[in-house]
């Protein structure tokens, strides 16, 4: 399955800033998906809100890889609340 | 007599021509400066008018705190992520500027966001409430300048 469930502190319910998104990616995400194909994406369901920092500096890696088209061709998140609100913000 | 009188004549009409070559420059300058000045009202009206006059200022309305956690903040998150797609224009015609007012929005999506994270107490809403104000009227300001000076 080409799906990682990401973990944050439960005390977090929006999700901010540059460096924590590349942190995030970083540690969670980079080398453990196939970004040619079309990925999964899950966010506990306390996550309600993801800024464009965190969007932009989760991604900045995956963009660079496959492309920004591909990008919001592969991605697939849990929440579509969530993944409408990424594709919105993948620059 | 004769001769002054023709000299009198060439200076004159040396100096209308100067005068007309003169008034031809300044009324082209000031075409071209009415005409910029007019595209970039239709490209601001474009960009800007819909969420710096409506969207924003009533998105930052619905903000509050509810057990001392700001809430309510998708609407003003969804204006500025609107606001950041529709100045990409300027990321080619201007990059200064765009990165800037970039810059600034980031921040205060940041901001507003981790406000939803954190609690505060009443004295500290206040605070935060004033905090949202100032880089609002940053994000205003700039655009502003950005208007007039272009």
């Amino acid at each position: 399955m080409n799906k990682i469930e990401l973990i944050f502190d439960k005390k977090l319910s929006n999700l901010a800033g540059y460096d924590f998104g590349v942190k995030i990616y970083e540690e969670q995400v980079k080398g453990k998906l196939d970004l040619e194909e079309r990925f999964e994406l899950v966010f506990p369901t306390q996550i309600r809100m993801i800024a464009s920092s965190f969007v932009q500096g989760f991604f900045a890696d995956i963009v660079r890889q496959i492309g920004l088209k591909a990008t919001e061709e592969n991605l697939s998140v849990s929440n579509k609340k969530l993944q409408d609100s990424i594709l919105k913000k993948l620059q | 007599m004769e001769k002054i009188i023709s000299i009198l004549a060439v200076v004159l009409s040396t100096l209308s021509l100067f005068a007309t070559v003169i008034n031809y420059v300044i009324t082209y300058r000031q075409n071209k400066k009415i005409s910029r000045i007019n595209m970039n009202a239709r490209i601001y009206n474009a960009i800007f008018d819909e969420l710096l006059i409506e969207r924003i200022p009533k998105a930052r309305t619905y903000l509050r705190f509810v057990e001392d956690h700001l809430v309510d903040s998708e609407a003003l998150s969804d204006a500025l992520t609107d606001l950041m797609a529709r100045i990409l224009y300027f990321r080619y015609a201007d990059k200064g500027f765009y990165e800037n007012i970039h810059g600034q929005i980031l921040k205060l999506e940041d901001y507003v966001l981790e406000c939803g994270n954190g609690t505060y107490v009443q004295e500290e809403q206040g605070e935060v409430y004033a905090q949202i104000q100032h880089m609002l009227e940053e994000i205003y300001k700039t655009v502003e300048e950005h208007y007039v000076g272009g």
